[in-house]
């Protein structure tokens, strides 16, 4: 059927005709309609996410904008059909564009961090990845806010001091000297000794930094020195020398002096001492003489005793005279040693 | 007399129908010239977006010359030479981007510089 025909035929049914017309009419406005609407829509959607989409979906965002043009171009120069078909093709393009920028990497960014503006608190300042906070989009420039910048700050998650390069200040031993100061900071020390422990090399009970003699055992009372002149035992001062008297006197010689002050030194120092002090005499001579001399060089030196200090309530004399040898008196050398002063420690 | 209305009426038939494609004919070529600028300067590469709208809107001009439809594809190839032409000015400011997102990813300690203000996709369907 030709065109002429066709219309010939469409006068000779005028209501055929004006039906015809109408869904025409309807139907090519509802199509206009629809295209105007879809491409609304799209375009809508895409400028809301166009940033996304550019970056990750170019060319499909390209094609859909291109296939909008032409669904328009179409629905506005009455081609429903081939509007239809460039609308089509929009929505696949709109389609493969959004599947394309779904990607977080694809969002819009402004300050190139890694974290899209929509979650970004501070999208214009790029976060400063460090471990710390990096997920709100800002910089932590001083993570520790101890006013020491990270760039600067060797321990920029713990709070410290500008002095300390931005650490803070430990005491990994506990011993009340700060790291800082403690020249041994992992061994305890007193802060007097720089926080270093204080040795005690010779074991004597006297610490290194108080004694004199450091290499040498000797009594706290001679400041860590030994004694050069005595010895102490459990129960007796034991002297080196003899104590010197003037013969058959009770004088005691200047050469002795230094021994008797170190035994002040060690009764006055080792103050629950009490001593008694015994005088003894070889056998030569009157008994009752010799035991009347031993009495009086036990209270002679008692006397110098007390007069270096001691005190006089802790120290007792007996003289013993020839009754305790500690030798034979038969030779001069057995004799020499039975004359003596003795120490005895009665109390401690 | 009568030559002369001859001459006008073919003067006005030739205006009517041959202005069309004239126009559409040196717009198709500003795109063409375009797009074989961005192509040779290797800015097709940056601006994927541009230069496949260019080609889109290029094939639609084509398709509407071969319908006679010379106003909507001059339109089109106007169009398409425009979004070609961009690729110059948005190669580079693309490449930036590009290279900033990598080294944000790469080293993400370094503060990364702002990114360019203006908005990207220039010549858009509209």
């Amino acid at each position: 059927m030709t065109g002429i025909s066709m219309l010939q035929s469409l006068f000779k049914y005028p209501r055929a005709a004006l039906v015809l017309l109408a869904f025409t009419t309807v139907s090519g406005c509802a199509t206009s309609s629809e295209i105007e609407t879809g491409t609304t829509t799209l375009e809508k959607l895409m400028a809301a996410h166009r940033e996304s989409l550019y970056n990750c979906s170019p060319k499909a965002l390209a094609n859909a904008e291109v296939a909008i043009s032409l669904a328009r171009f179409e629905s506005s120069h009455g081609r429903p059909v081939a509007a239809r078909t460039a609308m089509e093709k929009a929505k696949a393009a709109v389609r493969d564009a959004w599947k394309g920028s779904e990607d977080r990497k694809c969002l819009p960014d402004h300050d190139a961090d890694g974290i899209p503006d929509v979650e970004d608190k501070c999208p214009l300042l790029p976060e400063d990845i460090d471990q710390f906070q990096d997920e709100d989009g800002c910089p932590d420039p001083d993570n520790d806010n101890d006013g020491v910048k990270d760039v600067d700050d060797q321990c920029p998650l713990e709070a410290g001091t500008p002095a300390n390069r931005g650490c803070p200040i430990k005491d990994q031993d506990g011993d009340g000297v700060f790291d800082n100061e403690d020249a041994c900071p992992i061994v305890p020390g007193p802060r007097s000794n720089r926080g270093c422990p204080v040795q005690d090399a010779d074991k004597d009970g006297v610490l290194d930094s108080e004694d004199k003699c450091p290499n040498e055992a000797g009594p706290a009372e001679n400041e860590g020195c030994p004694y050069k002149l005595i010895s102490i035992t459990n129960d007796q001062i034991q002297l080196k020398q003899k104590v010197f008297f003037q013969t058959a006197k009770s004088v005691i010689l200047k050469e002795s002096f230094e021994m008797l002050d170190e035994v002040a030194m060690a009764i006055v120092q080792h103050s629950r001492f009490k001593v008694r002090i015994e005088g003894h005499t070889d056998s030569k001579g009157n008994d009752k003489a010799n035991m009347k001399l031993s009495q009086a060089r036990a209270d002679s030196v008692r006397k110098y005793l007390v007069s270096k200090g001691v005190d006089s309530l802790v120290l007792t004399s007996v003289g013993r005279g020839e009754d305790v040898p500690l030798d034979d008196n038969s030779t001069e050398a057995g004799r020499a040693v039975n004359r003596r002063v003795e120490f005895l420690i009665i109390e401690q | 007399m009568r030559w002369l209305v001859l001459a006008v009426g073919l003067f006005a038939i030739g205006a009517a129908t041959g202005c069309g494609p004239i126009q559409v004919s040196s717009a198709v070529k500003r795109a063409n010239i375009a797009m074989s600028q961005a192509q040779l300067n290797g800015w097709d590469k940056d601006c994927p977006y541009e230069i496949t709208a260019a080609e889109g809107y290029l094939a639609a001009a084509h398709d509407l010359i071969g319908r006679s439809e010379f106003g909507a594809a001059t339109e089109f190839a106007d169009k398409a030479a425009r979004l070609a032409t961009s690729t110059q000015d948005n190669a580079a400011r693309n490449a930036r981007t590009r290279q900033i997102r990598e080294s944000s990813q790469k080293e993400t300690s370094e503060p990364a510089p702002a990114f360019p203000s203006e908005a990207p996709g220039t010549g858009g369907a509209r």
